[in-house]
């Protein structure tokens, strides 16, 4: 069996939720974390650690995490892109310990300016770093959100 | 006899071990008693196997030596040996005799050309020192414990907090398991079918058990598994819910059912290399949990597995008759079908009753699973009455009633009289001694009721036509009651059965139009 | 799955071996030189271990070897060439005697009858759930567990003679005995045993009653405070286990309190750790007390003391003034516990280091989870 382990920093709990409106989600805490389970089939199963601004988290579970995670999806809205830009203490010690994972930064956006965007950005979105793309997405946008899941996932190694 | 250094450490200071010898041989008997007693053990010889039988119900022994001259007619194996730890000795003895002895229960045998009493003594203290000392001392050094009262969950959960190196093995009965954490980390895990990801999440489905856990030190560890411990600890509260969901869907809601197969619910799941290995398993274990922990598939996909086969009626939980299997998922009434039924109910009606009446073995039972599993209903039978509700239309029921006629079934037929819509009888043709009385009861119940009636001829055999003969010879029903073989579990079979009712039906309108 | 350690002391033997055990769920460490197995037993939990082929004086030597190293919980089985003589082996620690040539299904079938015998299952004491060694769990580790499980408890420690009762209803700590001491002044002393023998016996208490009045987070606030203040004092006191005693060569006029317990309590050999518990003043009094009359060489190691006392008594009077009082101290640094090395070479902690497999999906599993993806798209 395979565990696809994601983190997932939001801005706020209902940012999550919109992104993720569309995915047969399972749900549960474990150590004060919440957990999204995202079933492919009964061999291979997505995980979603959702990590939320101004919460503190142990530090020993982020140190073990960084072994596994595969990649790290930072939600947020455009008008918290400067605050995300200044980088509170959080996601930025998230980051740190990331660095060598592919990210995903889900800037939602009003779903006029999404449609109104190239084909090739709302496809694969901007670059970011090596490993890291920027998404922009809005719940009413079509098929953005599935396809920031899209991305994040496109990118793990292959074997 | 050095290496008994204290047989006293569990706190026995004033109970000594004691050991019977059976022997025939005083001599022999007495060196090895010797020793033994030098050790603190109190000794009991015998020199008949009656005897030595007789005193293990008054005093069980820690260990017994055993002759084999004394070992006879198997009384030992089935008396003792499960009893107590047992040592067979000689001087000489093939191999194939000591491995008959292993296989009995014997937990040693010695073979000793020279020196036979200090050899069994040593062997003797052996198993002492290891059933007492050294079990003691594992007791005292390694941490241990029951899953039941404290859950591997926490131990996990524990181990990533604080970065420990552990190892724990874990046992429930045969079934073993090993998991090996490094700074928090599963970093290897094996039960006897599966390894890493799908053995810990195994493991942790375990609701008894016991365990024995101990840190080690290595500087440096690679680890297999992807999955972090958070992501297992995680995964198994999912899979616990699922487990659930399944046992309350299929088993209401009972923790740990037993399950058996359904005969006739196999042939169309037997096709399949998944389904065949969990029906083997179920026809081992029967109990859920060791179903589930022996399976060689990992927890959500023998659920899965397990829910298919439910599905299929090829298995339900054990004492609870199962909707039957579908021949085919595509065959079940079909649209004139529905329509032909409609038609046997009384103007404006939405519930109607067909009695389905026969011996025992007439396959009554197996007819009303066969339709009812076909419409995906379930068959519940309350004091030996079998019954069926099946919707042919959203507002409209059929309801099946199978009445055994070697009990009071007139009161039953006197209460659905009212929604009665048509009568089956089914006549089993490998019983003719039966005939006469069934003649008897059919005509009865064919001049009480009046509504359509059909007989369908079961267990015919390869000769349908000397079945269809032998039934004219004996049955003298009044009416021209309509009569086929039936194979009673056969969906299409009982299908033709029912039509047979609209045959009555419609010689009825036609006996009416006449008029 | 069975793990044996095999002392190999004829690689002939090698083959057979491997053959005796083909197809069998055990996992064979093999161990050729004595020097290896301590390494070896640290890294697995071994179910068994075998000196193959055996001599007296190997076998002697093995034994001798798991016993000092405290591996000793590992039974182990001589297995003798065809022509040794057994009689020697009569009197060792072994669980089991073989003599080769012997059969692999009765070689197998006195293995199974050994692990058997030794099972520690076999013996779980009715009421007794979970017990083991404070190396594994700690104070707080235990607290919280049982906490957990939200039930009636009654966590016994118990190190040499010593032994302290911690007590649970429905999982929050109400009480806890050290000799004279009650609540979290006894709590404080726990919480600093580096080892020792822990049982917890789930039971319905006769009282309830709440003697500490605190929360169980509280507590283990306290207790962690304590336990990191207990671990700075302690730093540069000798090992919890090593013996001290009073230096009869030196006096000082005038002694606080407990200065003067402490000193009685050494003049006979005792350890650490013991003086500790012995006394009821706070671990971190006792410790701060202790460094200070180590630094006076009022206390120091037994074996030194014992020593400066013997070269004493046969100096001559003016000699005893050069003898050398500093070698009576060795300087220790505390070693860390648990899971840090000490590289001698280089003269530092070496921090463990984990290599995880990372996850690599297949073309096919990434296939999946767009195809996913593109199912919940329509």
């Amino acid at each position: 069996m395979k565990i696809v382990e994601t983190a997932v920093w939001t801005h706020n709990q209902n940012l999550f939720e919109e992104l993720s409106q569309r995915l047969p989600l399972d749900k549960t805490s474990v150590m004060n974390i919440d957990v999204h389970r995202f079933e492919i089939d009964d061999e291979l199963v997505v995980l979603m650690y959702e990590f939320r601004n101004g919460v503190k988290y142990p530090p020993e579970l982020l140190d073990h995490l960084e072994h596994h995670l595969a990649g790290l999806l930072i939600v947020t809205e455009s008008k918290n892109a400067l605050e995300i830009a200044e980088t509170p203490e959080d996601v930025d010690k998230l980051a740190e310990k990331l660095v060598d994972k592919p990210t995903v930064m889900a800037v939602k956006l009003a779903p006029g300016k999404i449609s109104a965007m190239n084909g090739a950005i709302s496809e694969d979105g901007f670059y970011l770093s090596p490993r890291g793309r920027i998404a922009f997405w809005h719940p009413e946008a079509g098929d953005s959100t599935l396809k920031v899941w899209e991305m994040i996932w496109k990118s793990l190694q292959v074997s | 006899m050095g290496n008994n250094r204290s047989l006293t450490n569990n706190g026995l200071e004033d109970m000594a071990l004691v050991a019977f010898i059976g022997e025939t041989s005083s001599e022999l008997a007495g060196r090895i008693g010797e020793s033994l007693k030098a050790a603190g053990m109190k000794i009991h010889v015998f020199s008949s196997m009656d005897d030595l039988v007789e005193n293990t119900e008054k005093t069980l022994p820690d260990i017994l030596l055993l002759n084999p001259k004394l070992v006879k007619n198997g009384v030992a194996a089935k008396v003792l040996y499960p009893k107590t730890p047992t040592m067979i000795y000689s001087s000489q003895m093939d191999a194939d005799q000591r491995l008959d002895y292993y296989s009995q229960g014997v937990k040693r045998v010695i073979v000793e050309p020279e020196d036979l009493a200090e050899r069994v003594a040593s062997a003797a203290g052996m198993m002492i020192y290891r059933r007492n000392d050294m079990r003691m001392a594992r007791l005292q050094s390694l941490t241990h414990g029951t899953v039941k009262a404290f859950s591997l969950q926490e131990v996990l959960q524990n181990a990533l907090l604080e970065e420990k190196n552990l190892i724990l093995k874990i046992k429930n009965d045969a079934w073993d398991a090993k998991l090996r954490l490094f700074q928090g980390h599963i970093v290897n895990a094996f039960t006897a079918n599966l390894s890493n990801e799908a053995a810990v999440l195994k493991t942790l489905q375990l609701s008894k058990g016991s365990f024995v856990i101990r840190g080690y030190q290595k500087l440096e560890e690679f680890s297999p598994m992807s999955a972090s411990t958070l992501a297992i600890l995680a995964e198994t509260k999912f899979e616990k819910k699922y487990t659930r969901h399944f046992l309350e869907l299929r088993c209401n809601g009972v923790d740990n059912p037993e399950f058996e197969t359904v005969p006739a619910g196999l042939e169309g799941a037997l096709s399949d290399e998944q389904n065949k290995i969990m029906l083997q398993l179920i026809e081992r274990y029967r109990n859920f949990q060791d179903i589930l922990l022996h399976s060689p598939y990992a927890i959500l996909k023998s659920l899965r597995v397990l829910d298919r086969l439910s599905e299929m009626g090829a298995i339900a939980p054990a004492g609870e008759q199962p909707a039957p299997p579908r021949e085919s998922f595509r065959e079940s009434f079909s649209e004139s079908d529905i329509e032909f039924l409609r038609e046997l109910f009384p103007e404006n009606a939405k519930v109607g009753s067909l009695a389905v009446l026969g011996a025992p073995t007439s396959g009554r039972s197996e007819l009303i699973r066969a339709v009812a599993g076909f419409q995906q209903s379930t068959v519940k039978t309350v004091k030996s009455v079998d019954f069926a509700r099946i919707p042919i239309r959203k507002d409209t029921i059929l309801t099946l009633f199978g009445v055994s006629i070697e009990e009071a079934f007139l009161p039953i037929l006197e209460k659905i009289s009212e929604s009665l819509i048509g009568c089956l009888f089914l006549i089993d043709c490998s019983n003719p001694g039966t005939f006469e009385f069934i003649n008897y009861l059919a005509s009865r119940i064919i001049q009480i009721y009046e509504v359509p009636f059909a007989v369908g001829l079961t267990n015919t055999g390869d000769d349908v036509e000397a079945a269809m003969k032998t039934y004219r010879q004996h049955f003298k029903l009044p009416g021209d009651i309509p009569v086929i073989p039936v194979q009673a579990d056969k969906f299409s079979d009982a299908k033709a059965l029912l039509y047979q009712l609209k045959q009555e039906d419609d010689e009825l309108e036609e006996d009416s139009e006449e008029v | 799955m069975r793990d044996l350690l095999i002392y190999l002391l004829d690689t002939e033997y090698a083959e057979h071996i491997r053959y005796l055990f083909s197809g069998e769920s055990y996992k064979i460490t093999i161990i050729e030189n004595l020097e290896d197995v301590v390494e070896a037993c640290q890294q697995e939990l071994f179910d068994l271990a075998m000196v193959w082929p055996a001599s007296v004086e190997k076998t002697v030597n093995f034994l001798t070897l798991m016993e000092t190293s405290l591996f000793n919980y590992v039974p182990v089985i001589a297995v003798t060439p065809e022509d040794e003589a057994l009689a020697p082996y009569y009197k060792l620690q072994l669980v089991e005697l073989m003599k080769l040539p012997v059969e692999k299904v009765e070689f197998l079938n006195i293995l199974d009858s050994v692990l058997l015998d030794v099972e520690t299952e076999s013996t779980v004491v009715e009421g007794m759930n979970w017990q083991g060694s404070l190396e594994e769990y700690n104070l707080i580790d235990l607290i919280q567990m049982v906490e957990t499980g939200g039930r009636d408890a009654e966590l016994t420690i118990t190190e040499n003679d010593i032994s302290a009762s911690v007590f649970f209803h429905q999982g929050q700590l109400i009480s806890a005995r050290l000799d004279s001491l009650q609540g979290l002044d006894a709590l404080k002393k726990l919480i600093f045993w580096p080892r020792g023998h822990f049982q917890t016996k789930l039971t319905e208490l006769g009282s309830s009653k709440d003697e500490i009045g605190t929360s169980n987070a509280d507590i283990l606030m306290v207790l962690m405070e304590s336990l990191v203040k207990q671990e700075q004092l302690y730093q540069g006191l000798p090992e919890p286990f090593d013996e001290i005693l009073r230096n009869p060569l030196e006096t000082v006029e005038e002694m606080t309190p407990l200065q003067h317990r402490i000193s009685e309590c050494c003049q006979r050999p005792l350890t650490v750790w013991e003086l500790l518990m012995t006394l009821t003043d706070s671990n971190e009094d006792i410790m701060l007390e202790l460094k200070i009359m180590m630094q006076m060489e009022l206390i120091g190691y037994r074996s030194e003391v014992e020593k400066l006392v013997r070269d004493h008594e046969e100096q001559s009077g003016i000699e005893k003034f050069f003898s050398s009082i500093s070698s009576m101290f060795k300087k220790k640094d505390a070693a860390e516990e648990g899971y840090y090395f000490y590289d001698e070479m280089n003269g530092e902690y070496l921090t463990p280091k984990l290599e995880v497999n990372p996850l690599k999906l297949h073309r096919r599993e990434l296939e999946k989870i767009t195809k996913k993806l593109e199912e919940l798209a329509e």
